[in-house]
C-alpha cells in the first residue's frame, strides 16, 4: 500500500512529474489495474510484478506519496520504502527485531552508521551507535 | 495480484496491532501499538543491481515462509 493509501496511479497524468509518469508506466507493465486503490496482494508466483512495483517506487519515488508499506502474511514486521533511500522497518517487540536484523546481517546488510540526509531526525538507537563507536 | 480495498486492509493491519504512529498520524507512519518507537532502517549498497536483492532480503526477513 502506498503511504497514505489511495490510488496507485496519478490522478492527472498530464501534469504529473516525470518520475511519477515513469512509476505509472511501470505499474502498467506489472499489470496493476488502472483504477487500483488501496493495497496490492502478491502471491509468490507474482514475484516479478512485486519487484517491478516496489522498485518503481523505491527508485523513482521523490516524496512521501511514493513511499510504500509492505507486510508479510505474518504481520509481525512493517516495512516501508522511503524516498530518503532507507528501508524502514517497525517491529512489535525486540526479539522480532533481532531476528530480522540477523537475517539482514547474514545477507551483508548491517544497520547504518549515519543518517541518509540532513532532513532526517536521528533516532536514539543510531545516536547511540555513533556515540559508542559501534559503527 | 489482487487489489484489496483500504477499508479492508487497514482493519487487517489493526488486528495485528499495526496503526499510524500516534505522534505522526497525518504522515501515515505505520508502527506497532505494542511499541510505537521500535523501528530500525537499513540502506542498500551503492551498486544499483543490488537493489532487487536488498528488497527481497527484507521481504524474506519479514515473511520467511
Amino acid at each position: 500500500m502506498r503511504r497514505g493509501g489511495g490510488s496507485w496511479y496519478e490522478s492527472d497524468p498530464e501534469t504529473a512529474p516525470g518520475s511519477n509518469a515513469i512509476i505509472d508506466a511501470l505499474l502498467r507493465a506489472a499489470g496493476v489495474p488502472q483504477y487500483a486503490a488501496g493495497a496490492l496482494r502478491f502471491e509468490k508466483t507474482d514475484w516479478i510484478a512485486l519487484n517491478i512495483v516496489v522498485l518503481a517506487h523505491y527508485v523513482h519515488g521523490w516524496s512521501v506519496g511514493e513511499d510504500l508499506h509492505m507486510f508479510g502474511e505474518e504481520r509481525d514486521c512493517a516495512i516501508m520504502t522511503s524516498h530518503h533511500g532507507e528501508l524502514r522497518v517497525a517491529f512489535p517487540n525486540q526479539p522480532r527485531l533481532e531476528r530480522f536484523r540477523e537475517h539482514m546481517l547474514r545477507a551483508g546488510y548491517d544497520l547504518p552508521a549515519q543518517l541518509p540526509d540532513v532532513t532526517f531526525k536521528s533516532p536514539a538507537w543510531l545516536t547511540g551507535r555513533t556515540r559508542h563507536g559501534i559503527a | 495480484m489482487q487489489v484489496i480495498a483500504e477499508s479492508t486492509f487497514r482493519p487487517w493491519l489493526a488486528a495485528a496491532g499495526i496503526r499510524p504512529h500516534s505522534r505522526f498520524q497525518s504522515s501515515d507512519v505505520l508502527v506497532f501499538e505494542q511499541d510505537e518507537d521500535l523501528s530500525r532502517f537499513w540502506f542498500p549498497s551503492f551498486v544499483p543491481s543490488d537493489l532487487p536483492g536488498f528488497v527481497l532480503t527484507a521481504l524474506k526477513a519479514a515473511s520467511p515462509d
